[in-house]
């Protein structure tokens, strides 16, 4: 079809195309001016994503460094005899503790508490002479918590004292014969073969728990940094410049997709800075890291939508730094971002299940527990929340613009 | 006063959120009922943009229209109170606007 624009003929077609081309253009100017206005939200995001990387780093050491230490044991020994170095000899050497020595008891005290150490072990005055003799000496065990170290402890004490009172009784009193059969027991080494039924890969271990932290601490930055977006749509409509655009060629709809872009590259920018330290730096997250920059997009896709529509919705800062701040932290507690919800009760379970920080959490850690888990559920969910929180941001916008 | 397209969604948006409670109450499955709930809302609001927007009754009569399908397929013992919602409301759109008993 065509028509006639005084000696000329233009077509439909080119009509359309210089159209597309002038919304893409305005489109493309307000976004530049929203980055030339809000430099400093682009070092912002940089910013975040070395505190996520910091947070990868540190965390996974952190944990690592909690979980695969020895087992600490404070350790007193008010006997000083062979008896007692013999016992000391078996936790450290043959049982693999870690034996904390000449600190006072309440220093070792101060140290269980603080959790530094699972038990403290006090050797009495005169066990060995009681142990001769056959007369058991009670060893005092301390423990605070810590109860699958102290039963393992207790197993393998008890283990020790019922050896060695087999030797007691064998030795018939005598000191001399009870010395030589200690002697003669430390030499028969029983050869014990250990297979790990899962053999545990720090460096793996490390990386694993870093992201799942960090990935945590990214949907609160993402939140903070998205502020900034709702803050300059908010000023905009306050101060009358969204006015001034309306009448001017832009459309109030180029306004607020240029706006939108312009918030999708401060989140892209934390994305595309995370995952390439987790690809430079040969970060093993457990999760493939097409899937984290997949997912982080999406939720930054829903968090940008999420902060536009509040920002279209209210009219004072306060309420929308309420609303923003609000959710992300209530929303990041609940959604499982900073801890699991494997103990809590299973009404507020429930209700995380609302939350898209949930489904944003669950994938990561699904993935990590199987890589070939499907987290198509979870893809959905938040696309779904993206497509809702679109849908109120232009009911909302629709209604700006009835009554202005 | 509310106009009649809001008093549609706010209605539809209720029936959705009981029938959630309900059957969550009813341990079915969680993720299963959350993409469900999500997307009646989505559809529901989007309905809502088009009628108060560009007063399109076509797109909404086909949105309706989808949407009752969706219930059929999906589990009419569940969605029932969806349907019935959906059902007055195509009513409503198709009839006559000068007629005795339109809403």
């Amino acid at each position: 079809m065509h028509y006639n624009n005084g000696s000329r003929t233009v077509g439909w077609s080119n009509l359309i195309q210089q159209k597309g081309r002038g919304t893409m253009k305005n489109i493309w100017l307000l976004t530049k001016t929203n980055i030339k206005r809000n430099l400093y939200a682009i070092i912002l995001s940089v910013f975040g994503a070395f505190i996520l990387s910091l947070i990868l780093f540190f965390m996974g050491n952190l944990v690592t460094e909690n979980t695969a230490d020895k087992v600490s044991i404070g350790w007193i020994d008010q006997d000083q005899s062979v008896l007692s170095e013999d016992f000391k000899d078996y936790l450290n050497l043959n049982m693999d503790y870690d034996l904390i020595e000449d600190l006072s008891y309440d220093q070792l005290s101060s140290e269980l508490i603080e959790k530094r150490i699972s038990v403290i072990i006090e050797i009495p005055e005169s066990f060995y002479d009681n142990m001769v003799d056959g007369v058991a000496k009670e060893i005092i065990i301390t423990s605070l918590e810590d109860y699958e170290n102290a039963a393992f402890l207790q197993v393998t004490i008890n283990n020790y004292m019922n050896s060695v009172h087999m030797l007691s009784l064998s030795s018939g009193g005598n000191q001399d014969n009870f010395n030589q059969l200690l002697q003669d027991y430390k030499k028969e080494e029983i050869k014990l073969t250990q297979a790990a039924a899962k053999t545990i890969d720090i460096k793996e271990q490390k990386g694993q728990v870093g992201f799942i932290n960090s990935i945590g601490f990214y949907m609160m930055i993402i939140f903070a940094i998205s502020t900034i977006l709702a803050f300059m749509i908010l000023d905009d409509r306050l101060s009358g410049v969204y006015r001034r655009i309306q009448a001017t060629p832009v459309k109030p709809i180029q306004y607020i997709i240029g706006s939108s872009i312009f918030g999708l590259l401060l989140c892209f920018i934390q994305i595309l800075l995370y995952s390439g330290y987790i690809t430079l730096m040969d970060v093993r997250i457990g999760v493939p890291v097409p899937v984290v920059i997949l997912m982080m997009s999406l939720f930054s896709i829903f968090t940008i939508s999420f902060t536009i529509a509040v920002a279209l919705a209210l009219k004072s800062k306060n309420a929308v730094t309420s609303i923003i701040i609000g959710f992300s932290t209530v929303g990041c507690i609940l959604g499982g971002a900073y801890f699991t919800l494997d103990f809590a009760p299973k009404t507020l379970q429930d209700i995380a299940k609302v939350l898209p920080q949930y489904w944003f959490m669950d994938a990561f850690r699904r993935l990590q527990l199987d890589l070939t888990a499907n987290i198509m559920p979870n893809i959905i969910i938040i696309v779904l929340y993206i497509v809702l929180f679109i849908l109120i941001g232009a009911v909302m916008f629709a209604q700006n613009n009835k009554y202005s | 006063m509310f106009d009649k397209p809001v008093l549609y969604l706010l209605t539809k948006i209720t029936a959705v959120l009981s029938i959630t409670i309900i059957h969550y109450t009813a341990n079915v499955d969680i993720t299963r009922l959350v993409i469900s709930t999500l997307s009646f809302i989505c559809v529901f609001l989007l309905e809502f943009l088009i009628d108060k927007l560009y007063h399109k009754q076509k797109f909404v009569i086909l949105l309706v229209l989808s949407t009752i399908a969706a219930c059929l397929i999906l589990d009419m013992d569940v969605f029932f109170p969806i349907y019935l919602i959906l059902v007055i409301h195509l009513i409503d759109i198709l009839i006559h606007t000068k007629m005795f008993y339109h809403i």
